[in-house]
């Protein structure tokens, strides 16, 4: 398989309610009211010069815009707030008053969404979430802004990050990436999960699964992306298992184009910022920080 | 900048809110069956004439709930913090109130509340209610002359919900309601200024940042781009480079009746819109331009945002007595002739 060179060297910083009470419980009876807005301009700061993009949410965004370094394409998020759900369905939940219109004059010709995904699900609530996630791809579409779409999958019943959603993690990220490819939603990227949990791979954690079969499941999942850019995310993972996990895709051959990387990064920062205040956050972004999203750089080449 | 904020906690400000709303108004609004609806008091009137009813993202009262009450709106779906409420919660709200006579269901023009409204209008129909969503959209700098239909939805949408509260009584059907509102819509303009953040209840910091010495003309509520930057200085020339745009969108000859509405974005003191409503009447005045009925004051608000809108709206006859007509809600007030300003 053909692969194309690798662009999209992504920081996300966008997450919302969880990170601030993460930030809170840290900082404990030192926390400020804009610590959550520090912590996203420090991690702008220290990272933006080696990133490609760095995704910011939709409330701090504005904020944030003056403060990204040349070379470095703002990104925002279009969630009210990131990762938060609005009930059992897990539909995203919506800004007020802020229209896909807004993002060109802000100078932000990026946009991404994300939308909970479980193929097993109802058929009717799946296609709510198709319905959104494409009423935003068409406000996108008409305002020439670049559409970058989230599917995070989850099963009904089976308990993420157990074994049993290990194995069937492979089908269920490959039968979203298909969902969300549909031409009706005029994704342009697709920003999707790495497809194999390497805690449960052969050289990496209990071998649920060999090295030859998670090479296969990482091909197999990415194989309707159909001609989409696709990046990968970290969603929660360790760094050295989102590192490996880079490195895997492309001895796998799977074309796709960078990666979008949030708390393998700078998940440790919080401790940081908590125990030692705001110099010392930078100064671990700066170093560590930095060091782990040059090492991600690196797994693509 | 950051400021202390009067909450208990982020996760029970908007819950805790919708308590004190409620309790301080019982005769007139009520919690729904969703703990997230807030209804008109009383019997539902659902079967005798037509309901009306908005979902919005909380943080910018007393606009939408403050107008729930007899003459107006029959309720108000509640979301989060600069949220849009989600379809199943809208679709509550529609429950609650929606009889026979069916429900126009309002939608200010934002992509979240777009969505999320009109698949709750759908769900709606899907289990047997008439529903007729009603986008609305007033603000000038969101999109070109031409393209009046992509523009967002600004506080001149209270012209909508005034006149269709009012006119719902009367016993107008659904279909009449909604045209009734797509004609004052096209008879809407509205123009907006910033002139300092408020702070987020969410970041607890400033949602936008805006040099001490300027105004932007055009920015969203929450700091969404504007179309010009201007230096401060006497409101009167403030006032006139907005009126030029408002005029320039939508020409008004001499002698066309004009209701102004000037809305404080919840930071700016009555003293300093009275001054704006002042320079407004005299711009027109000069101009043949008599205004009737105005309404002043900070009703669709962002937290303590400093600025203003100004909004133009030229009624027939009939929408000018829909619009003084008497309504019972908390915080809508009293229209009253104002005939010379």
């Amino acid at each position: 398989m053909p692969q194309p060179p690798a662009a999209i060297h992504g920081v996300a910083v966008d997450a919302g309610s969880g990170l601030e009470a993460s930030i809170r419980a840290a900082r404990g009876d030192r926390s400020l009211p804009d610590d959550l807005l520090t912590f996203k301009r420090s991690v702008l700061t220290a990272l933006g010069p080696d990133a490609s993009t760095v995704l910011v949410d939709a409330q701090c965004g504005p904020d944030l815009l003056r403060d990204y370094p040349d070379g470095c394409a703002p990104m925002v998020a279009f969630e009210a707030d990131v990762y938060h759900i609005s009930d059992d369905d897990r539909i995203t939940v919506l800004p007020d008053h802020l229209s896909v219109s807004d993002f060109p004059e802000m100078g932000v010709k990026q946009l991404k969404f994300f939308m909970y995904y479980a193929p097993d699900d109802d058929d009717a609530l799946n296609s709510r979430k198709l319905d959104i996630v494409a009423g935003i791809g068409e406000a996108c579409a008409s305002n020439g802004i670049r559409y970058l779409v989230e599917p995070l999958v989850y099963h009904p019943s089976i308990e993420a990050g157990s074994a049993e959603f290990a194995r069937r993690k492979p089908a269920l990220v490959r039968r979203a990436t298909q969902a969300f490819a549909d031409p009706r939603l005029r994704a342009d990227v697709l920003k999707v999960e790495v497809p194999v949990d390497l805690r449960f791979v052969e050289g990496f954690g209990e071998p649920e699964m060999s090295r030859a079969e998670a090479l296969d499941a990482f091909r197999f999942a990415a194989e309707p992306a159909d001609g989409r850019d696709l990046v990968y995310l970290s969603a929660g993972v360790a760094f050295e298992l989102f590192e490996a996990s880079l490195r895997l895709a492309r001895e796998a051959g799977v074309g796709f184009s960078g990666f979008m990387c949030g708390r393998a990064i700078w998940s440790d920062a919080v401790e940081v910022f908590g125990a030692h205040g705001e110099d010392a956050l930078k100064t671990w972004l700066e170093e560590t920080g930095r060091e782990r999203l040059l090492r991600l750089i690196a797994a693509l080449n | 900048m950051t400021m202390k904020k009067l909450f208990n906690s982020k996760e029970s400000m908007v819950d805790d809110m919708i308590d004190g709303f409620v309790a301080a108004f019982p005769g007139v609004v009520a919690r729904g069956d969703h703990p997230r609806v807030v209804r008109k008091a009383g019997p539902k009137t659902g079967d005798s004439k037509v309901s009306l009813l908005i979902g919005n993202g909380s943080g910018h009262e007393p606009i939408a709930m403050g107008f729930v009450g007899p003459g107006l709106l029959d309720a108000n779906v509640v979301g989060d913090v600069f949220a849009a409420p989600s379809a199943d919660l809208i679709l509550e709200g529609i429950r609650e109130v929606t009889g026979a006579a069916g429900s126009v269901l309002l939608i200010s023009r934002h992509e979240g509340d777009v969505i999320n409204g009109n698949q709750a209008a759908m769900m709606a129909e899907d289990e047997g209610f008439k529903v007729r969503p009603l986008l609305m959209y007033d603000d000038i700098s969101s999109a070109p002359k031409g393209e009046e239909d992509e523009r967002r939805g600004a506080p001149g949408t209270m012209f909508i919900y005034k006149i269709l509260g009012a006119a719902a009584e009367t016993g107008l059907s659904l279909d009449d309601l909604v045209a009734l509102g797509e004609d004052v819509r096209a008879r809407t303009r509205t123009l907006g200024a910033a002139v300092r953040s408020g702070i987020s209840p969410l970041t607890g910091d400033v949602m936008f940042s805006l040099p001490d010495d300027e105004i932007y003309i055009g920015i969203g509520v929450h700091g969404e781009p504007g179309v010009a930057r201007r230096k401060t200085g006497p409101v009167k020339d403030l006032v006139v480079f907005m009126m030029d745009k408002l005029l320039e969108d939508r020409p008004l000859e001499a002698g066309t009746e004009t209701v102004v509405l000037i809305n404080g974005s919840g930071g700016t003191t009555q003293m300093e819109l009275l001054t704006i409503y002042s320079e407004v009447e005299k711009y027109l005045s000069q101009i043949g331009i008599r205004p009737v009925s105005p309404m002043i004051g900070s009703f669709v608000t962002t937290q303590e945002t400093a600025g203003f809108s100004i909004s133009l709206f030229t009624p027939t006859a009939e929408m000018l007595a829909l619009w003084r007509a008497p309504q019972h809600s908390p915080c809508f007030p009293v229209i009253g002739p104002g005939e010379g300003g």
